[in-house]
Formats: structure tokens, C-alpha cells, sequence
């Protein structure tokens, strides 16, 4: 069953897929309806026309023979009005031998038809071997009934070949009416008809199957054109921008190659000029941040003097240092991070894999932030059920992203408690981090990883911030194959989860509830 | 005596800053502007510490490094815009002690410029022994079989970190605090480029260290001494 199965959803699979043997198996049957229809009917006209002719030979056979045979006995009364039966009989069987020249002759009878009282009896008589079962009592009677014609009838001869019985009535002078029935084989016919209908039969089956033939080959030719534009297609959209299709002659599917190619060099136009735009705006970024880098070191140490020799300087002097080197600062950050983003745009970013276990980086990371987190008024608590084990990460990079969802969470956690989650599968590991504070409304949720793009311009920022820090954890995250998972209630706070799979090819499941819940995780 | 240090960079303003800053830090400082002054200004002025830019004109920092090299141990720190990888590890093997990037904390550089240059470790014995190599702590020097191997101070102090307690694994991070004087920091490419180099003027077999070894996923130890 099984088998049977797999066979029928094979051939549905490719019913579906193949345009050619759709086209095939239609015009196969429509041919094949067409034919057997044709067929069927000019094997029934042939079958007809020679049974036809044969019956009438053999009525007229039999007609004749029955005049002949009636005219002999009519002649056989003698002078004085009496007949010797039995002799005529004898004469009349010789008569019927000789006159009888229709092929399929099987026999010949002279019956004695039944209810009458004569003079004389003639024995009834018959050929050798006749087949006296197929002779009717319904021919017979009709023989009777109606004497001036010849009847007959089709009959199965004991052989099994069809054949006909044709019978007319006799006048024996004094004995009486007689039957004069004779069967005919007619298997010569049914040879002939046998021999017609099977070559209409391969006549038919060679058609279907030319049909077959030239219906595959012409859909093959017409679809060829599709098949190579449909792998071209493919091979482009894998990336291959330089595949062009052909072009060969003027006809339909020259144009379908040229549109193709037309369109192709269309999308690669575009695609390589916004490739060469975006990879000129990253170099520049890079380059802006790598100019930069020069002057601002030399604003630094000389702003960092001023700032460390402030108590020298009268009040308002004093002040403009120190603001100084506050928004030295800032820009610093700015330009790092401004640099590292530039950086994975330019996909130069490298991992620097080392075995490490999350909870440590988890816990280095809230050393960091605990003091920031005391003057809001924060606790930070880790619940590790998991990730006590080495995996291959990049610590730093993660450190950045943990690092980064704690000063979030302190600035926007109104001094509520923070949960950090640590936990670990066999395919990869994941921090979270939760607070209680304000939330984010949906619309605010999904922009979190824009560049620059700040929750509530209106809150006053307290651990800094350059608005970048989410595209760089992102980007960190993605450089590792992990993702950054967001879920935000306003009111009921925010959870930010790192997923990162242990073999950067798979597809992280996190193994971490967003939000992860106490009581679940912990046990 | 004020300890000199050479700064070489092309921006004539941070020479002057870091002259400036380094001077008030009690410093000697010279500024030059490109590669081939830099060279001139090495031999006659004799510093004890290079700050090295490498992004210079002509002649760059990594050739200028190199060169210094051929002939003298002295610290080089570089100090670099460029912050790739492959840019820091260039200037590494071209035989930088450290680096440090623009933009940098004045204090930090102050950090790093103290521990290329602090005295070496206090030591008891006078010679200790790593394999067939024998480091002279009272000469500072490292010789195979009489044979002196030439080595940079940094490298003769990563040899003499890790022969001084050779039954032990040092972690990278464990010998940038110890060699380089790095408290806060894990750049794991300095310790990586040095043990290279390091490896490079001491085994036999480059492919197949006897003196520094690799010890996977912890860090390096000194090879078994042999009984002598």
C-alpha cells in the first residue's frame, strides 16, 4: 500500500511540476477518445458491410436453389400424376451439391414441416454432419407462415463461429411442404472483420503514440526557452549578476531572452551602483572617524590639562574646562562608537572567539553597573540557572551588549529592581536582562535599534549614551548568527534577551522565556 | 637624569601636547615629523622610549620600527588611528612593544610609557635556565651554548616572567599584567605577537617550541629545564 502510495504522489509531483507531461498525457487522450470513436465506427460500418454482402449472396443462393430444387420435383410427376418421392429426393440433394457454390457451406437439410396429413412422405433428409440444433423452430415456423420468401437467421454455429441459417419452403408433389434450410459458416467473414479491426487497432495505437511523440516535442522545444530563462533566473537571484541568457533567431522566445537580459542588466545596474554608493558612504564614515582621531587627541590632552590645572584658573575659567572635557568625552564615545558601526557596515568586523562562560561576562558586567545602578536606586540580582560552561564567544563584544541592556535598564528603570538571566541549551546561550521601570509602547519597541533614535527625548539621560548602542549590540549580536529579542509593557518595564547559538550556522532557540519568570527558570 | 623620550608623529600639535604633557610628567622629549628625521633623531638623541605614529608620510611607522630594530632594543610604543586588527598586529611583529590608540587617556599613555620602562623584576639568583637556554639576569642577557641570542627588553622580560616560576601557566592576561604592567585592559594580540617573536630568536624549531610553550585554552609556560 505503501509503495502504491508513494508511486500515486510521484506521479502527482510531477503532474504538477511538468508542463510536458501534462501537455502529453491531455493530447494522448484526447487522441486516444478521437480514435477509439473513429475506430469503433468504421469497424462497425466494415462489420456490417460484409456481413451484409455474404447475407445477400446467400439469400439469393438460397432462392435460387429453392427455385431450382422446387421446379426439379415439379418436373419429377410423371404422366399419370404419381411421383417416386424417395428418387426425387436423392436427385434434389445432388441438385442442391451442385448448385451451391457460396464459400462457408456447412450443410443442408430437407425438413418435413410439422401439422400435415398427404398421401406420401418424403424422409426428411440432411447433409452429413449438419447442425440441426441451430435450426429454429421460429425459422421454421416462419418458413411456414409466409412460403413465398426466403428467411433466415444469424446464429453461434457449434464451432463458435457466427453463421447464418436460411430456409425456404418446398412443395413435394403429394407428400406435402418441406423445409429447405441450409447453414452457412460465415468465420471467413469474422476473419476478414478480425483482420480490418486490428490493423484499425495499430493503426490507431501508432497515431496515439505519434501524437504522444510530437506533442512532447513540440512542448520540449517551446518550453526550452522558459526552462533556460527560469534556471538563468535562478542562478541570478543566487547573486551571479553577470548570467545573461543566449539569444538566438528573432522569434517569441529570442524576446523572452532579451527582456531577460534587458532586465537583468537593469537590476545589476542598479544593484552595483547602490553597492558602490553605500560602500563609498561607509568609507567615508570610516575615514570622517579615522580624521578625526588625530585632532581630537590633541583636544583631549590639552582639554585634560586645563581640566587638571582648574583650580588655578578664576571661577568661570574653572567651569568652561571642566565642560570641556566633559563633551571631550562624549564626542570620544560618539567617534568610537560612530567607528565601530562603521566598521560592521564594512563587514571588517572580526569575531575574536574564546571560551567563556556567560555567567561570567554577566557578572563582570553588573560589577561594572552596580554603583550606577545604587544612585538610581536599582539592585541588580543574576539568576543563572544555566551557562556556568565555557562557550566560544567574543567577550568583549558580549560584555558590550549585556553592558549596554544594564544602562538601559537603569535609565529607564525608576529604580525598581533589575533581573539578570543567564542560561544556557546545547545549542546556545543567552542573557536577558529585565527591569520594572517605564516600559515601551509597541511603536517605541520597534525602533529601538535605530541609529540615534532615543525612547523619550524629553527624560533626562543619566549614564550617558550616545543612541548608537543598540545598532552596535545588534550588529554584535548578528556577527555572532544570535539575535536581540525585545519585549516591552509601558508600565511594566522592558526585557532585552540575547540569543547566541553555539555553532553560528544554526538557528538559536533561546533558552530563555521573554521575560523569563521567576520560579520557572530558577528551579 | 630625565628619561628621553622620541616622539614621531606628523601632526606638529601633538607632538607638542604630548611635549608639553610628557615634560610635566618629568620626561625629556624630541618631537620628529617623519620617518627618516625620526631615524636621524634616534641615533644622535638616544632615547629611551619611541612614541611611534604609524600613519607617517614617506617612510611609515611600520619601516621606521623595523629599522629601529636592526639595532636597538629600545621601547617602542606605537600609537595608532587605525584600530584594525591587522594594522595593530603589523606593527606588532614589526617589533612595537605596545600600542596605544588615538584618541588616548593621557594617563593611560603615562601607564603604559612607566611599565615599558620600568627596571627589570628583582631577582636573587643571577642566571636561570629554560631548556638549553640560559638567561644572565645580572647582564641581561640569554645565550644557547655560549652563543648570545639578541633580544628586546620586553622580550627578555616575557622570558624571564615565564622561566622565573616555570613550573606554572601563565594566562595572556596574567602576563599583560605582568610584562606590559596592564591592569583593566585584554588585548590578547600583544601577548600573542610577542611570544611569536619571542619564539622566533629562542627555539630551534619554530613549529616545534621546547622553551615556550603553548599550553591550549590557558596560556604559555617555560619549557622543562634541563638538569644542568
Amino acid at each position: 500500500m505503501n509503495f502504491l502510495l508513494r508511486i500515486v504522489r510521484r506521479v502527482k509531483t510531477a503532474w504538477g511540476e511538468s508542463l510536458r507531461l501534462r501537455m502529453v498525457a491531455v493530447s494522448v487522450g484526447f487522441s486516444l477518445v478521437a480514435v477509439v470513436l473513429i475506430g469503433g465506427f468504421l469497424s462497425f460500418t466494415i462489420e456490417q458491410n460484409l456481413f451484409e454482402t455474404r447475407r445477400l449472396e446467400i439469400i439469393a443462393e438460397t432462392q435460387a436453389v429453392s427455385g431450382t430444387v422446387q421446379a426439379q420435383l415439379d418436373d419429377a410427376i410423371d404422366a399419370q400424376g404419381s411421383i417416386d418421392v424417395e428418387g426425387a429426393n436423392g436427385s434434389v440433394q445432388a441438385t442442391i451439391r451442385a448448385t451451391t457454390n457460396s464459400p462457408g457451406l456447412v450443410g443442408f437439410a430437407i425438413l418435413r414441416a410439422p401439422g400435415q396429413t398427404t398421401d406420401q412422405l418424403m424422409t426428411s433428409t440432411s447433409s452429413v454432419g449438419f447442425p440441426i440444433a441451430v435450426v429454429s423452430d421460429a425459422l421454421r415456423d416462419a418458413i411456414q407462415t409466409d412460403r413465398g420468401y426466403v428467411h433466415y437467421q444469424s446464429v453461434e454455429l457449434p464451432a463458435g463461429t457466427p453463421g447464418i441459417v436460411t430456409g425456404a419452403n418446398i412443395d413435394v408433389p403429394t407428400a406435402g411442404r418441406y423445409d429447405l434450410v441450409l447453414v452457412y459458416n460465415l468465420a471467413d467473414v469474422d476473419v476478414n472483420l478480425t483482420f480490418v479491426q486490428s490493423a484499425l487497432a495499430a493503426g490507431a495505437l501508432f497515431f496515439v503514440a505519434i501524437t504522444g511523440l510530437i506533442v512532447w516535442l513540440v512542448t520540449t522545444r517551446s518550453i526550452k526557452p522558459i526552462m533556460t530563462t527560469a534556471a538563468t533566473a535562478e542562478r541570478f537571484a543566487d547573486g551571479n549578476l553577470e548570467e545573461r541568457i543566449e539569444v538566438e533567431g528573432g522569434d517569441v522566445s529570442a524576446k523572452l531572452a532579451l527582456s531577460f537580459n534587458r532586465m537583468a542588466e537593469s537590476i545589476s545596474g542598479q544593484i552595483n551602483r547602490l553597492a558602490t554608493l553605500s560602500t563609498l558612504q561607509q568609507q567615508f564614515v570610516s575615514d570622517v572617524s579615522h580624521e578625526l582621531r588625530t585632532p581630537l587627541t590633541t583636544i583631549k590632552m590639552a582639554g585634560s590639562m586645563l581640566f587638571s590645572r582648574r583650580k588655578t584658573f578664576d571661577k568661570d575659567s574653572a567651569r568652561a574646562a571642566e565642560l570641556l572635557n566633559r563633551q571631550i568625552e562624549t564626542f570620544e564615545e560618539l567617534l568610537a562608537e560612530l567607528l565601530e558601526l562603521s566598521r560592521y557596515d564594512a563587514g571588517a568586523a572580526q569575531l575574536e572567539l574564546e571560551p567563556v562562560a556567560p555567567v561570567t561576562i554577566a557578572q563582570s558586567c553588573i560589577e561594572q553597573v552596580t554603583s550606577l545602578a545604587a544612585e538610581r536606586g536599582s539592585t541588580i540580582t543574576l539568576y543563572a540557572p544555566g551557562g556556568h560552561s565555557p562557550a566560544s564567544l567574543d567577550a568583549r563584544r558580549i560584555r558590550r551588549i549585556v553592558l549596554n541592556f544594564l544602562t538601559n535598564a537603569i535609565d529607564h528603570g525608576e529604580g525598581k529592581p533589575i533581573e539578570v538571566w543567564v542560561d544556557s541549551t546545547s545549542t546556545a546561550v543567552a542573557i536577558a536582562v529585565r527591569d520594572y521601570g517605564v516600559g515601551m509602547s509597541p511603536s517605541e519597541t520597534v525602533r529601538v535599534f535605530d541609529r540615534f533614535w532615543r525612547a523619550d527625548p524629553s527624560r533626562q539621560r543619566q549614564s550617558g549614551g550616545t543612541g548608537l548602542g543598540m545598532a552596535i549590540a545588534l550588529g554584535y549580536a548578528k556577527l555572532h548568527g544570535g539575535v536581540i529579542d525585545v519585549w516591552a509593557e509601558p508600565g511594566e518595564g522592558a526585557c532585552f534577551r540575547v540569543t547566541l547559538p553555539r555553532d553560528a550556522a544554526i538557528d538559536p532557540v533561546s533558552p530563555l522565556g521573554l521575560p523569563p519568570v521567576t520560579g520557572v527558570d530558577d528551579a | 637624569m630625565h628619561a628621553r623620550i622620541l616622539i614621531v608623529d606628523d601632526d606638529p600639535s601633538i607632538g607638542e601636547v604630548l611635549g608639553i604633557f610628557l615634560r610635566a610628567e618629568g620626561y625629556d622629549t624630541r618631537v620628529a615629523l617623519n620617518g627618516i628625521e625620526a631615524l636621524t633623531v634616534f641615533d644622535e638623541y638616544q632615547p629611551h622610549l619611541v612614541l611611534l605614529d604609524l600613519n607617517l608620510p614617506g617612510m611609515d611607522g611600520i619601516a621606521v620600527c623595523r629599522a629601529i630594530r636592526e639595532y636597538s632594543g629600545t621601547p617602542i610604543i606605537m600609537v595608532t588611528a587605525r584600530t584594525d586588527t591587522q594594522d595593530i598586529v603589523h606593527g606588532l611583529e614589526a617589533g612595537a612593544d605596545d600600542y596605544v590608540e588615538k584618541p588616548f587617556n593621557e594617563k593611560i599613555l603615562s601607564a603604559r610609557i612607566r611599565a615599558c620602562m620600568r627596571r627589570p623584576l628583582p631577582t636573587s639568583s643571577s642566571a636561570l635556565a629554560v631548556g638549553d637556554v640560559v638567561i644572565d639576569l645580572r647582564g641581561h642577557t640569554v645565550s644557547r651554548d655560549g652563543q648570545p641570542i639578541a633580544l628586546t627588553p620586553l622580550e627578555f622580560e616575557l622570558l624571564h616572567t615565564l622561566a622565573s616560576r616555570p613550573s606554572e601557566v601563565f594566562s595572556r592576561e596574567a602576563l599583560l599584567e605582568q610584562v606590559w604592567g596592564y591592569r583593566y585592559k585584554a588585548d590578547t594580540r600583544l601577548v600573542n605577537v610577542h611570544v611569536q617573536r619571542l619564539r622566533s630568536k629562542v627555539e630551534l624549531d619554530v613549529d616545534e617550541p621546547k622553551i615556550v610553550l603553548t599550553v591550549r585554552g590557558v596560556g604559555y609556560r617555560a619549557g622543562e629545564t634541563q638538569s644542568a
